[in-house]
This record gives structure tokens, sequence and C-alpha cells, in this order.
């Protein structure tokens, strides 16, 4: 015997054990993007004469996230361009690229590619022939966000939306905690920035009420052809931790993840009163870009490239 | 209880089946959590509540990766 959905006794895709409802691919899919428009207008992520930027890996989670923006930024008339970040790494992004591409193409939304080895000088694969993996990762991160900000602001953009899900959200709800940083946690949040500052563009978070699980889901039954693949180079040792042990509860305790994110908002604005830097950003002395420092994260560890060739 | 052949992943395994047995039973037995695997039952995306009957073609996969 088929299980059937809730809503329509028609054949079920997918079980939500945090409602107890099992959903055919219509009132899945509806129920999926309803949550989504709610979490933008809730957030007020999304303004009229807003100039969005989507950022798009080429995953699940960045491909989903885009179908759906095209949707609101269309009904509130405000323009959205892809943006995909070659990374170099030889095997895996190739593939991911061309997902982004052929999406974009589908859903006739602007798409630009920028590259590491252009805009930095240097492939993620060149700087894991010299470095160890945990290392790679980072650099790879941190010159991804600067490109990304960079690049959106250049092309007039004002917020970048990235594909964050609920599982991203409570691990690192979990991980600051955990660590002990109460200041990374109070900058946490679905919108706005980790700086308020006229040159940072403000991230936005579409997703984050989304389970990972939901967001695969959903690109499957939309024919997004998306490879459940990794990076070659990840290594987040704690955040894997993080990540297991949230699995495991949620599946014994359904709900887990949305309780562990529900509970932050609702300490989120006491957290941001008492655990606020009040920094304020300079210009990095050496590409112009915001820094919490004279020289930013991305100038000093091209600096320590540089030394280590 | 018979044996029966699950594609995980790509490769086949082999779990317990019984009568009345659902995909979930099967995920316990393979140790693979629900939160990052989906089921498909004869090329069709299926709850994991779905029981399986002995001539089903059952495939579970992998949609979260750590890292
Ligand atoms: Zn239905
Ligand atoms: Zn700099």
């Amino acid at each position: 015997m088929a299980v059937r959905c809730s809503k329509c006794n028609g054949t079920a895709v997918i079980y939500l054990p945090y409602g107890n409802e099992n959903f055919c691919k219509k009132h899945f899919v509806d129920s999926f993007e309803r949550r989504v428009r709610r979490t933008v207008r809730e957030f007020r992520m999304i303004r009229k004469g807003d100039r969005i930027g989507a950022a798009v890996s080429g995953g699940k989670d960045s491909v989903t996230m885009l179908h759906l923006l095209r949707g609101i930024c269309d009904s509130m008339r405000v323009p959205l361009v892809a943006l995909s970040v070659d990374e170099g790494i030889e095997g895996y992004r190739a593939r991911t690229l061309q997902v982004a591409k052929e999406n974009c193409r589908k859903l006739g939304v602007e798409h630009k590619i920028l590259s590491f080895k252009k805009e930095i000088g240097i492939t993620v694969d060149e700087i894991a022939e010299r470095e160890e993996r945990m290392r790679t990762c980072s650099y790879c991160g941190v010159f991804r966000r600067w490109i990304l900000n960079k690049a959106a602001r250049e092309m007039g953009l004002n917020k970048l939306a990235v594909g964050h899900n609920l599982d991203d959200a409570a691990q690192t709800i979990l991980m600051n905690f955990l660590r002990n940083e109460p200041f990374r946690l109070a900058r946490f949040g679905p919108s706005g920035g980790i700086i308020k500052h006229e040159f940072f563009v403000d991230r936005i978070k579409p997703l984050m009420r989304i389970p990972e699980r939901e967001s695969a889901v959903y690109s499957i039954i939309k024919g997004m052809d998306i490879r459940f693949g990794r990076c070659p180079y990840a290594h987040e040792a704690f955040r894997n931790k993080v990540r297991c042990f949230l699995n495991d509860l949620e599946e014994e305790f359904p709900g887990t993840k949305f309780r562990v994110f529900n509970s932050f908002m609702s300490v989120r604005d006491v957290l941001g009163e008492k655990f606020n830097t009040n920094e304020t950003p300079m210009k990095c002395k050496q590409c112009g870009e915001l820094s919490s420092q004279e020289v930013c994260m991305r100038c000093r560890m091209l600096e320590e490239l540089k030394f280590e060739k | 209880m018979g044996s029966f052949k699950v594609k995980l992943n790509g490769k086949y395994a082999k779990v317990r089946w019984k009568n009345g047995m659902r995909i979930i039973d099967f995920m316990h037995q393979l140790c693979v959590n629900r939160e990052t695997h989906l089921a498909k039952k004869n090329g069709r995306l299926v709850s994991e509540l779905e029981e399986v009957s002995a001539k089903d073609r059952i495939e579970i996969f992998g949609v979260v990766y750590g890292g």
C-alpha cells in the first residue's frame, strides 16, 4: 500500500516527521514555496527598489533558491542576477557551474561567473598544492566572500541571497554556542550583514527555514539535475560532528532543528544589544574593500601564500 | 524473515526483510539517517514510511554530505 498525502490522498513523495505529515508532489511544492515566501516577507528580505544578486554554486540549495527568487523578484519587479564563483577545482566545479548555467538559462536569469584565477590570481587547486586541507577551506571561504561582495557591489546590487538552509543555521548557532562565540552568534541571522556599511552588500537567506533534505526533494521534483556531491576539499571537522549530532537528535526528536533556530531568534535582539562590537569597519589599505583591520583577511592570506611560494 | 537487496548510494547492500517492513526499517538496518537520505521505490521518490513488498526495487541515496 502506497503512503498517501495528508492533504489530497495522492501518492506521497515525502514524509515530514516534525509535522507528522506526508505530502504528494503538488502539496509538498505548495507548502515549500509558501514557507520560503513567508520567510522572505517576515524578515523583509526583498523590498521595492532592491537589486538582488543570488550566489549560485550549482548545488541543490542555491539552485532551489534561484528558482524561488525568480518568481518572488518578478512579482515585485525587482531585478535578479545570479553570481557564481569558479574556484578552480578540477573535476568538481565544472559540473556544478554547468548546472548553474543551465538553470539560469531555463529561468531567464542573467548569470555572471567570477573566477579565483582572475580575481585573486590563484586557484583552489593551486592553494591545495601547498596548504593542508583545513587551510585550503579557510582560504577558499575568505576569497569567495571577498569576490562576491566586490562583484555584487560593482554590479549595483544591494543584497546578496545565499542558499543557507535550516540545517546550516542550526549548525552555526550550536557551533557558536559550543565554542563560546557570543559576538559571532549575535551577528548571525536570516538577513542583514556581518556589518552595516554602504560598502558591504547585505546578505539574505530565503531558505533559512527549509530543512536540507526538503531542498533536495524540491530539486528532484523540479528536475534540476543536481548531483548530490561534495567539494573534494571539504573539511570542517567540527561542523560535521555538530551536523551528525543534530541529525541524530532530529531523527529521534523531530523538530529539533526548528527549535534550535527559533530559540536563537527569540533571544537574538538581546544578544545583539549585549554583544555589539560597535566596530566601525575601515577600508583595506591594499584592496580598498571593507575590513576590521588595516589590511583585510583576503590580502593577508594572499600575502601568506606569496610568501610560501 | 528473508533477505532483500537494496541499492544504497549506487551499491547493493543486503538487509533483512519481512512482510510489512517499511523503507525506514531498511534505513535503520543500514544505519543511515532519514535526515540525510531519500528513497525511491521502483524508480519513484517516496515517503520512507512506504511498505516494501518482495518484488519492489528500493534505492536509498544520500543528499546531505558532510563538509
Ligand atoms: Zn496532496
Ligand atoms: Zn584587502
